[in-house]
């Protein structure tokens, strides 16, 4: 029936567009707070969920995978942003850029030596038969309601960090204004790396997420990040808004072009209608669908 | 010494053609090749920092113009049976023109959505090819032959033949791209690189000189694709991959953005680490999934390194030192080095950079 | 030009205030040297003007003090203790607040996030910081009025306002501000500098004032510097400053 193929598209391409928007999210935090991509998000999540599977392996217990898989993430953005991204901060941007895909070469090489390079199998955290409402396959399981509730959930957590709480005062102050922060006494180095260890547990959260269905290799995230980025720039790098609607539109977009047009010409057609999406958007929106006014001054 | 007229690029390029045809009787075959594939890079990444380091606008996906120009040199020698320089000038040709359309989409995007966009266009473009295999030849590819010349005679190895012809393609590539760096063009292009306000307001037409930029740079990396078509035999879509588009912005990067020279050393650094390394690897005997894998750890570690040690990259860092022990500049700089396309700088360096340009007070 | 107390009043330099002196101060950007060797000394309880013309260094000794330029040489002594080549964090926990020229609003935040940034240097409980915060309000009315809006609402005086109730609330014991009247109208500009006097007479607060607009600036201050090229050319009370027309023709233009 149509309207059932359309329901499980449509749900299917939210779970997804979740996963996409938590990598935008975190790309969103970064760059609001560095005004740097960070190239590495993907492989810093696949890393991370390298962690989480032999946590897992070793204690039998998914949820021990989960929240370490999150702490994991939390200590390697704060690390990375420590070590390797301040010192390039006040030099060409583009260096920043260099150094961050760098870093995303070492960590799949490593990822490759310490775990191998086989795929392995990631478990999902709920049962991932399908949800039937009066016997119609719904398309989509409790484990994909999971991975729809999570991101949502670290989204509004963030957004109540951001607006109600000292901390996320002091992240907005030095992200509009470092100067002026930094006169007020906001430690402005320590809040980047807040930011960054943040940024990287969403990264972590995608990363978990999303690996029962891609299996996990080293360059499992690649695409994800891909996407995730094209979801950023969609919403406009600025908004953290921005980066859920736009991964929930590509994740539809994709979802669409995939079930509708089918068989291995829809598989390659994906890109092909990510890369329209984005054209079309930028066309009238160059900066994003919700790009604040950034006023030049002249 | 600087390069700054025609006669002393044209004499360096014969210099070092001639150094190269040298070098490469000396060399072994596999060397002979490995000089073919720097040759292309260097075409590549050259067009590259046309595009980023001269006016300002970045591309994850150089990628996929290599790949139209590979493609379109294997489909007319393929099809249409025509001789490689022939081919050359198609593939020219066409990349020119998907560098025109990929310019007029972009002549607005800055920065960050300027790469998400060429990134996103890289990975679309070479997931055309696999999708209709009729034409493509799919996941296998087109084969290319490419032999030599009967006049060189029998007993001239392909190898070298390949080495020479990549070698003054890229050559004749360099100087016409050195022309356009010193010309009122590239004097526009580093005007709208540098602030595209100012330079509109200047009388220059912003939008024609970032898709001239586009159009010129794609076109070199079409070169370049037709180079990888023949010094590789094969064009398929496993050569073009995200890794290549990000490896050739690494490498200009690296290299030293904004100026010719770098995108010799990155090339240099993209081809010759990961083999070197490799080489180190499998000769100590480790495991495959530990061997494999130490080269690419290897080559992040040098890109980090080198950044954060020459923020400059190598060409400045060369600079640094010629100017710290020999006391004098050796390029005279009438252009400035690139500072980095548009990325909006964060509000320290407004503040510092708007006080600069006010004066102190 | 509004006036309404004699500038050689003498503050009475109550506790909590303190002096600031700067001795052999030299820094720049890059190449370029800013400040040449300078030596400026404000009084505690008192309002000191810097002078001088356009590219004289007065912006960049301010920042030098803040520490938003690291110096390469010289002192920065508030009181007793050189705070030279601290960062602006740990200069504003000293005690010296920098009200930087131009934008020193943050326009996306609201008024009252804006002013809560300026208690970010202390260690205090909620009760504290909403006790302070009232407090603000009450001596700076029309920022009451606005507090959930968004600074980009707030007119380019309120702006200023919001930016000295900001600086006021790191409860510092020296301010300095860069330029509080630029760009208002007059009277405005005179309800700012009136707003400065009161700062200096009722709390005692230690002020060090740049402006371009020499003539306001002599008129409210009790010490005034000139500066000329990053070297201090004159060192005076402000009356015999405003009475040396030679010199104010020379390097003041009035």
């Amino acid at each position: 029936m149509p309207v059932v193929e359309f329901l499980q598209f449509t749900l299917s391409g939210i779970t997804f567009g979740m996963v996409y928007a938590a990598i935008a999210l975190s790309l969103v935090l970064i760059w609001r707070g560095t005004r740097l991509v960070n190239f590495a998000q993907g492989a810093m999540a696949m890393f991370t969920t390298y962690v989480a599977i032999e946590v897992i392996y070793r204690t039998h217990s998914y949820w021990a995978g989960f929240v370490v898989a999150l702490a994991a993430g939390l200590v390697l953005g704060a690390a990375c942003e420590l070590t390797v991204v301040r010192p390039t901060l006040n030099k060409p941007p583009l260096n920043a850029v260099i150094v961050t895909i760098g870093l995303l070469t070492v960590l799949e090489g490593l990822a490759g030596i310490f775990f191998g390079g086989q795929y392995r199998s990631f478990p999902p955290a709920f049962s991932i038969t399908g949800l039937r409402v009066g016997g119609t396959p719904l398309g989509v399981s409790r484990s994909d309601v999971f991975v729809a509730a999570a991101v949502l959930a670290a989204t509004l957590l963030l957004a109540v960090l951001f607006r109600y709480t000292s901390a996320g005062l002091r992240m907005r102050a030095a992200a509009f204004n470092a100067t002026i922060a930094r006169l007020s006494g906001i430690r402005v180095a320590r809040v980047l790396t807040v930011g960054w260890g943040l940024a990287g547990l969403l990264g972590a959260l995608a990363g978990v997420l999303v690996s029962p269905s891609t299996f996990l290799y080293p360059n499992s995230m690649d695409t994800i990040f891909v996407y995730g980025f094209t979801a950023a720039v969609l919403g406009g790098l600025d908004s953290p808004g921005g980066a859920v609607v736009g991964g929930l539109v590509l994740g539809l977009a994709l979802s669409y072009a995939g079930g509708y047009v089918g068989g291995s010409v829809g598989a390659d057609l994906t890109s092909l209608v990510a890369l329209g999406i984005l054209v079309v958007v930028l066309m009238f929106r160059p900066d994003g669908l919700f790009a604040g006014s950034r006023m030049r001054r002249v | 010494m600087t390069m700054r007229t025609l006669p002393r690029r044209l004499a360096l390029a014969v210099i070092v053609a001639i150094i190269v045809a040298v070098v490469s009787v000396k060399l072994n075959a596999f060397r002979d090749y490995q000089i073919a594939e720097i040759a292309m890079y260097v075409t590549a990444v050259a067009a590259l920092t046309v595009l980023t380091g001269f006016s300002g606008q970045i591309s994850l996906g150089h990628g996929a113009f290599m790949a139209v120009g590979a493609y379109a040199t294997a489909l007319v020698m393929l099809h249409l049976n025509w001789p490689f320089y022939a081919a050359l000038v198609v593939a020219a040709a066409v990349t020119a023109a998907a560098g025109a359309v990929v310019g007029l989409a972009a002549a607005r995007l800055r920065g960050p959505y300027l790469a998400g966009a060429t990134l996103m266009f890289g990975v679309a473009i070479t997931a055309v090819a696999p999708a209709f295999p009729g034409v493509f030849g799919g996941d296998q590819g087109l084969n290319v032959t490419f032999t030599t010349p009967g006049f060189v005679g029998a007993n001239f190895p392909l190898t070298r033949w390949q080495a020479w012809v990549s070698s003054v393609v890229a050559l004749v590539v360099l100087v016409l791209l050195a022309n356009l760096q010193y010309s009122r063009i590239g004097r526009n292009w580093r005007a709208v690189r540098d602030d595209d306000v100012a330079a509109e307001l200047d009388g220059i037409n912003v939008a024609a000189a970032r898709i001239r930029a586009f159009v010129v740079s794609a076109t070199c990396a079409g070169i370049a694709g037709a180079l990888l078509a023949i010094v590789t035999g094969l064009v398929a879509p496993g050569a073009f991959t995200l890794t290549l588009s990000i490896a050739l912005l690494t490498a200009a990067v690296i290299g030293g953005l904004g100026s010719l020279p770098g995108a010799l050393w990155g090339s240099l650094l993209i081809v010759l680490v990961p083999v070197y390394v490799t080489d180190v690897a499998t000769s100590h005997g480790l495991s495959s999934s530990v061997g494999a894998n130490i080269p690419i750890v290897a080559y992040g570690v040098v890109l980090i390194l080198v950044m954060l040690v020459f923020p400059q990259g190598i060409q400045g860092g060369l600079r640094w030192v010629f100017t710290t022990f020999f006391g004098t500049d050796l390029k005279s700089r009438t252009w400035r080095e690139a500072p980095a396309p548009h990325v909006t700088p964060s509000a320290d360096e407004e503040a510092a950079s708007q006080h600069q340009k006010e004066g102190t007070s | 030009m509004s006036s309404q107390m004699p500038a050689s009043a003498p503050a009475a330099a109550s506790e909590g205030s303190a002096s600031l002196a700067v001795e052999g101060l030299v820094a720049g950007y890059g190449e370029v040297v800013a400040l040449d060797g300078v030596s400026v000394t404000a009084g505690a309880g008192a309002i000191t003007a810097v002078l001088g013309a356009n590219g004289a260094g007065k912006t960049t000794l301010l920042r030098a003090i803040s520490g938003m330029v690291k110096p390469r040489r010289g002192r920065v002594l508030l009181g007793a203790t050189d705070v030279a080549g601290r960062s602006p964090e740990q200069v504003v926990r000293a005690g010296i607040a920098h009200v930087p020229e131009g934008q020193g609003v943050i326009p996306e935040l609201t008024v009252e996030e804006n002013l809560r940034v300026g208690m970010m240097s202390w260690r205090a409980r909620k009760a504290e910081r909403t006790a302070a915060l009232e407090e603000a309000y009450g001596r700076f009315p029309p920022l009451a009025a606005r507090r959930r809006k968004l600074a980009s609402t707030l007119s380019g005086g309120e702006r200023q306002m919001l930016v000295i109730a900001r600086a006021l609330l790191a409860r510092p014991r020296v301010l300095l501000l860069d330029e509080p009247s630029l760009g208002l109208a007059p009277r405005v500009m005179a309800q700012v500098l009136d707003l400065v006097v009161r700062l200096s007479r009722e709390q005692g607060l230690t002020i060090v004032l740049v402006e371009q607009n020499a003539r306001s600036a002599l008129s409210i201050a009790d010490h005034g510097v000139v500066l000329n090229l990053g070297r201090v050319v004159v060192s005076a009370d402000a009356a015999t400053l405003a009475a040396d027309v030679a010199l104010r023709h020379h390097y003041l233009g009035f």
